[in-house]
């Protein structure tokens, strides 16, 4: 029995009513409405799949895809949930399947503001050094792992959204999150340590 | 913020929202979709087509089905009335109740013996006979 539906989803801010009332125009073939949900989610859209692939262009190809992929399944959506989370599953299967079969492209450049991080040459190194060893980490986590990683602590989401978004429960959100956390918290210490 | 997440924060780049052409995007997704929408509307403006004709078929059929649970009764008394007026037509039209097996009063049966009496002297009679038994007859018993 799902959850009764919520006219705003307090956590996420978005309101869930107008994306249904949008969802059952979609429905009847109403493109406005189907642009109206493009524009309502395509930003987060983008930022979740951009967290997985790291790539910009190969994000705009897959929230392009996911639009395209949640237009054809919209008949399977329950309208008594909310729409977000089920399009946002569909990006990030979207988007790890287009990880595993691309061979890997080289990684957009580094913001600036991330590669300027550092008062001193030597600060700038280890704080470099820093970031390496944990990106290693989080790339070595097994794939759910990192995942529920990314939409965590880079995309702030909390276990029950995860947990919808990947049509898991959320025990096993947390379970999993704690996991991860505590293998890349032992990196973090130990390069702390070292440096 | 603890500092695991601050360190993964910095560790990773954001996303680059600012170098995505937001509107292109827009337009492309809207594009691709647009056949998948049209055939989508088609087939909706289809259901909606088939549904108002089962609404002009209830239209017509719905007060017989409403009707039909009293209805049937009402017809099968009907017949049952018409076969009774039938077979009284065909007993006035000689068929007596003897032969239909009922039983017969005393007074029928006279009755049924004068008109025979009646018929067979009338029988006899030619046509001028006949015209005057018909113009001259005042009630007198045979």
């Amino acid at each position: 029995m799902p959850p009764p539906r919520q006219q705003a989803d307090a956590e996420s801010g978005i309101d869930t009513a107008q994306d249904t009332l949008l969802v059952e125009r979609v429905l009847r073939g109403d493109a406005e409405a189907y642009g109206d949900l493009v524009r309502r989610h395509m930003r987060r859209a983008f930022a979740i799949a951009y967290r997985i692939l790291e790539h910009r262009e190969d994000a705009e190809d897959v929230v392009q895809d996911a639009f395209l992929r949640a237009l054809e399944r919209i008949d399977s959506l329950d309208t008594r949930r909310p729409f977000h989370p089920w399009l946002y599953r569909i990006v990030v299967n979207q988007a790890l399947n287009y990880r595993r079969s691309r061979s890997r492209r080289a990684m957009d450049p580094m913001p600036a503001t991330v590669a300027a991080a550092g008062p001193t040459p030597e600060e700038d190194a280890e704080a470099a050094a820093l970031r390496r060893q944990l990106r290693s980490a989080l790339d070595a986590l097994p794939e759910r792992q990192r995942t529920m990683v990314q939409l965590a602590d880079l995309e702030g989401f909390n276990s029950t959204e995860i947990a919808g978004i990947l049509d898991i429960a959320p025990g096993t959100v947390r379970w999993h999150l704690h996991a991860a956390r505590r293998t890349l918290r032992k990196v973090l210490e130990a390069a702390r340590g070292v440096t | 913020m603890d500092a695991l997440t601050q360190a993964l924060r910095d560790a990773v780049p954001e996303p680059p929202a600012n170098d995505v052409d937001w509107p292109a995007l827009r337009v492309r997704i809207d594009a691709a979709a647009a056949p998948a929408l049209a055939a989508r509307a088609t087939r909706a403006g289809a259901a909606g087509g088939r549904a108002r004709a089962a609404r002009a078929m209830r239209a017509w059929w719905q007060p017989l089905a409403v009707w039909s649970p009293r209805g049937i009764p009402v017809a099968a008394a009907a017949t049952v009335v018409l076969m009774i007026a039938a077979g009284a037509v065909r007993s006035g039209g000689g068929t007596s109740a003897l032969d239909a097996g009922g039983f017969v009063t005393i007074e029928e049966e006279l009755a049924n013996g004068v008109a025979a009496g009646a018929r067979s002297i009338l029988s006899e009679l030619d046509a001028d006979a006949m015209l005057d038994v018909a113009l001259f007859y005042d009630g007198e018993e045979w």
